[in-house]
């Protein structure tokens, strides 16, 4: 470590015992170093996405000081700060930045010379483990535009097709809940409106970009292109309603879109075969850190599944230790330049490589890899596949148990409408033994969304979509399956904390853990 | 009848009835024919009869009619045919209220049968038969009523039996339901209102109603009160053996107007106590002696209790008695109550440091043993006893329902949570609730007592001015962004959030927000923020202290 280097590191210390514990450390005049302290109300206050923006932000390191526990003003605020900041490790861990740089402390208010003591600790520890990477990255590569003036209107294509059939606002699944949502009008009002109205109107966060529209419409409009381009303009500021969980990630992309971060990222395939180099690659995107955010939903469990099924099958497919996320999502929050950057050295990692075939389990990546990724690789170029058309291709030679499940799929919007894949899984559940498979309402090209697309609009009015999409599998099937993260997630988020009783399944998977489950890998 | 020539009334025979009964639902008279006499009268009132008026049923169901009465097919009220259904007078003839009553029922409960499973069954206890006479005799014995155990208050005043039941508790769960099983099903209460007439105590008012109270009140408190351990739990016998009890038992034996008069007796014979072995912490204080079952907190009044059974039971018993008190530790703090346990050892009561292994009964001598090593002398005791007497923890007495409805947390003791153990000892995390007494912990009297004047005064000051001041820091939902997902109501602490289901988004009751923004850090959506403290308050702090320098230095 360079002999200069002074740790930046901030603390958030709770109102009642930690920045009470500083108070008296201050008035006993003990020496500590110079940690900036943010008062909170309470630990509780702070959730995973507030701590992972100071870390994006390039602190060093972040010290939680709040009450013992069992002594929380608000009787569990504490707690609640522990197990969110025991996951925020994991992240931190896998992210490569070392969870050793978050520490939450017990600080009483009469503990002065704890406060001090901890404060002292953490800052020799920091100081051994050298400044953060995100800290260097930072100030060469600003990783969101600031204060962009405000853009022009992009080319709307749609408007030499658009005959204003309202067809589109018709099959609209969000307008059926949401009758202020139309894709027809926010068309018409494309052409009348002054720019500067057009990019404040929250109908442009609210399309779920199902492209159930594009699907039925006469004209063949990409409708969907042009709500990426309108958010784009817009600008990420405008981003509303708020998800958390789509904050979580914006910030995770952005940390990861880092190049001074060397992410640990291999670790939840510990105990599989993976490989370095090879002809198959498995690109697992941001998916190894949703089990941090979504504790709800185990999604990790989906690439190990994947990987698993690879090894059953005697291959050990190449995971990159340095990939990213796909960058889909952002692009669909207006994050154009984070996207771009994103795709920048995903494919630099990718062409290290060079594999024949690029497989995903998330529905998303395969279109956004298709889509926007193939057209950047120079000179060469791999194939892109969702993961179910491994499993398709393979599954004769495939060992399996019986299983005892009704089963009924639910297309994402990704894998059905934007691929026009709606056979494959469901041929994969004909396949599997002691499946009955069950086609629920609004399948295939009608498929209603899972409520929520690229973590915008999440609100009532999609958690009434959410309830009747699963109503409708209910009595069909005890399962539910889908073949992207994002929809089990979505499901499971609208369902956390509620029985599963409620919508009569027993479960909601995705199609890789389905066959994962039903390998006989002889245990 | 005579009759005058005028055709007026003028006398009338009668003969005396020898033998009167019904006989398959008619009178039958038997007359003494001998008997005939004349009684003088101007006018005569005919008591009319009662017959049964099967014609209204039709032609169609006149062979149901047999001596004038409506016959069922079976031993129910089914006809046979034709969904009918029969009861009442018209079958059995005339009989009592009840008995048509219980008719009544039996075929509405038959057909309910029938609708619903398409067979007739007939319902049990109603029957329209009331041929087949129950003798009262039979039933009794059948069943006998059951009493509650009666207090034996004479008995023991005469010190012939003992007893700690003094009070009669009324029917448990299962002698109130064997006792319900006993119903005659006669039918039902036919309103005479004879009962209220006859009862002395005017404890029957047929004008009462069910009704459900409400009361207005700006706050409560909560003084639950608290149960003793299950000394069953414990290898020393109670419930087992009858001369292991517990302090609040040895206290009423105390107790001039107890159930022994003041006398300490061996409750198996009666006989007085010469040797009484106590044991300290039985259920309390579980990681110290490495019990799992026990509670894990010291239970506070214990050995003030049992040094004070111990000095009466010599004071005014029998000075002779042998007491030994087996303690972990002898906890005897505050004012006057370390003299009180020096004046214990001054008078003879032996202390034991060692809590007992078990307690075994000796089936010749009807002695029991307490094996116990004495931790000072470091040498294994057998402690003969004619009376153990276990000094019981204390626990919440349980009343989860209620408190689960107030809102009010519990501590990882089960007793209900206090809002700072030092300085709000009886404010609990919902604004309008005060606690007091044993339920907040283990206390003494004079404890409860204080804490409840503090609770009281608490509550007077929370509602005298009709209004209170929220807290400037406190939750918001913003309505556009909520989706009622419910997480922020599964965790808020103070019950201050809830759903409008009409809105379909969550509520704050500002009244009883403490501004912990928990509920904003586990919004998914961001709907709930915090007034004064809202994330992008936070994170303009995070922004902002990063590009500035601590005092002095140059930033980095």
């Amino acid at each position: 470590m360079s002999a200069t280097f002074k740790p930046d590191i901030l603390g958030f210390a709770c109102n009642w015992c930690g920045y009470a514990g500083a108070d008296v450390a201050g008035l006993s005049k003990l020496e500590y170093p110079p940690a900036k302290f943010i008062r909170v109300n309470c630990l509780g206050t702070l959730d995973i996405l507030t701590v992972l923006k100071a870390f994006r932000e390039g602190y060093d390191g972040i010290i939680l000081t709040g009450c013992h526990i069992g002594d929380c003003h608000y009787v569990s605020g504490n707690n609640h700060c522990h197990e969110q900041m025991a996951r925020l490790k994991e992240m931190l861990d896998i992210l490569g930045l070392d969870s050793r740089r978050l520490r939450v402390e017990e600080v009483s208010s009469a503990e002065g010379t704890k406060f001090a003591r901890v404060v002292n600790e953490f800052w020799a520890e920091i100081l051994a483990l050298g400044p953060s990477p995100l800290a260097a990255g930072k100030k060469a590569k600003p990783a969101v535009a600031e204060s962009a003036p405000a853009a022009a209107l992009p080319v709307n294509e749609n408007d030499l097709l658009c005959i204003q059939c309202g067809k589109c606002e018709s099959f609209c699944p969000l307008n059926k809940v949401d009758p202020a949502f139309s894709p027809r009008r926010l068309q018409l009002q494309s052409k009348t409106s002054p720019a500067h109205e057009l990019l404040k109107k929250k109908e442009i966060w609210k399309c779920l970009t199902c492209n159930t529209c594009g699907e039925v419409c006469a004209a063949k409009t990409k409708w969907v292109d042009y709500i990426r381009d309108l958010r784009q303009a817009a600008g990420p500021d405008d981003l509303e309603p708020e998800c958390k969980h789509g904050n979580v990630l914006d910030t995770l992309f952005e940390i990861m879109a880092n190049e001074a971060l060397v992410q640990k990222r291999l670790q939840p395939f510990a105990g599989l075969k993976i490989a370095e180099q090879g002809e198959v690659m498995l690109f697992t995107g941001c998916s190894v850190y949703f089990n941090t955010i979504f504790d709800f939903a185990d999604s990790t469990a989906t690439v190990r599944g994947a990987v698993k099924i690879m090894n059953h099958l005697g291959l050990a497919p190449v995971i990159l230790k340095d990939e990213k996320c796909c960058g889909y999502d952002s692009l669909f929050r207006g994050k154009k330049e984070l996207f771009e950057d994103l795709r920048r050295q995903n494919i630099a990692a990718i062409e290290r490589v060079r594999p024949k075939v690029i497989y995903t389990t998330c529905a998303e990546c395969a279109y956004a890899l298709r889509t926007y990724y193939l057209p950047e690789f120079k000179g060469w170029a791999p194939e892109i596949k969702h993961f179910s058309d491994y499993i398709l291709k393979n599954i004769d030679k495939m060992k399996f148990k019986e299983l005892a499940r009704t089963v009924t799929f639910h297309d994402p919007c990704r894998l059905g409408r934007y691929c026009g894949d709606y056979s494959t899984v469901r041929d994969i559940l004909k396949g599997v033994k002691g499946v009955t498979f069950n086609e629920m309402t609004n399948a295939k090209e009608l498929a209603t969304c899972c409520g929520v697309g690229n973590f915008v609009n999440c609100d009532s009015k999609t958690k009434f979509m959410q309830h009747q999409r699963l109503q409708s599998a209910a009595g069909r099937a005890d399962t539910l399956v889908t073949a992207c993260p994002k929809c089990k997630i979505h499901f499971k988020c609208y369902l956390d904390g509620k029985p599963l009783e409620e919508i009569k399944l027993n479960e909601i998977m995705d199609i890789t853990e389905l066959v994962t489950e039903a390998i006989d890998d002889g245990k | 009848m005579a009759a005058t020539a005028a055709g007026r009334v003028s006398a009338v025979r009668v003969k005396t009835v020898k033998k009167f009964e019904f006989v398959d639902g008619r009178l039958n008279l038997e007359l003494d024919e001998g008997s005939e006499e004349t009684i003088a009268a101007a006018t005569v009132y005919e008591t009319v009869g009662q017959a049964a008026e099967p014609g209204l049923l039709g032609e169609k169901y006149a062979d149901l009619v047999v001596a004038g009465k409506l016959a069922p097919a079976g031993p129910g009220t089914y006809t046979g045919r034709d969904n009918l259904f029969v009861g009442g007078d018209m079958v059995t003839g005339p009989t009592s209220v009840s008995e048509v009553i219980g008719s009544g029922k039996g075929a509405a409960e038959e057909m309910a049968g029938f609708m619903l499973t398409g067979a007739v069954t007939a319902a049990p206890g109603f029957t329209a038969d009331f041929t087949t006479k129950v003798e009262p005799a039979d039933a009794l014995a059948r069943a006998g009523r059951i009493l509650t155990p009666p207090a034996p208050r004479e008995k023991m005043a005469a010190g012939t039996e003992l007893s700690f039941a003094e009070i009669e508790k009324g029917y448990t769960d299962e002698e109130a339901q064997r006792e319900a099983a006993r119903c005659l099903a006669c039918g039902g209460c036919s309103f005479c209102r004879e009962c209220e007439r006859v009862c002395e105590p005017c404890a029957i008012d047929f004008k009462m109603r069910d009704e459900e109270v409400e009361i207005t009140a700006g706050g409560i408190v909560l003084a639950l009160g608290w149960e003793s351990f299950d000394g069953r739990k414990l290898p020393y016998g109670m419930g087992k053996y009858p001369n292991v009890i517990d302090q609040m038992q040895l206290a009423r034996m105390l107790d001039p107007l107890g159930p022994t008069g003041g006398l300490v007796l061996r409750p198996d014979n009666g006989q007085p106590v010469k040797k009484i072995v106590m044991i300290q912490c039985a259920g309390s204080r579980g990681d110290v002696q490495k019990q799992s079952n026990c509670a894990s907190h010291c239970s506070k009044v214990c050995c003030m209790a049992a040094i004070k059974h111990a000095g009466l039971v010599k004071k005014y018993f029998d000075e002779a008695v042998e007491t030994t008190i087996c303690y972990i530790d002898i906890r005897t703090s505050g004012k006057g109550y370390e003299e009180y346990y020096g004046r214990a050892r001054a008078m003879g009561i032996k202390f034991v440091r060692g809590i007992p292994a078990n307690v075994e009964y000796d089936e010749a001598s009807g002695q029991l043993r307490a094996f116990v090593t004495d931790q000072q002398t470091d040498t294994d005791l057998e402690l003969e006893a004619d009376l153990v007497v276990l000094s019981l923890g204390t626990l919440l007495s349980e009343n989860s329902k209620l408190l689960n409805m107030l809102g009010t947390a519990r501590d990882e003791y089960g007793f209900v949570r206090e809002y700072h153990v030092k300085i709000k000892p009886t404010v609990t995390f919902v604004k309008n609730v005060m606690i007091a007494g044993s339920c907040v912990g283990p206390k003494d009297i004079s404890d409860s007592i204080a804490q409840s004047d503090s609770a009281a005064l608490n509550l007077a000051s929370y509602i005298k001015d009709g209004y209170v001041y929220s807290n400037p820091v406190s939750s918001a939902i913003n309505a556009d962004l909520c989706r009622a997902c419910g997480r922020c109501v599964d965790n808020c602490e103070f019950k201050a959030l809830k759903i409008n289901e009409e809105k379909h988004c969550a509520e704050v009751e500002l009244a009883l927000c403490e501004g912990c923004c928990k509920c904003a850090a586990v919004c998914p959506t961001g709907a709930a923020a915090i007034r004064l403290n809202e994330p992008v308050h936070i994170e303009a702090m995070i922004k902002a202290l990063k590009d500035r320098a601590p005092e002095g230095e140059q930033p980095r």
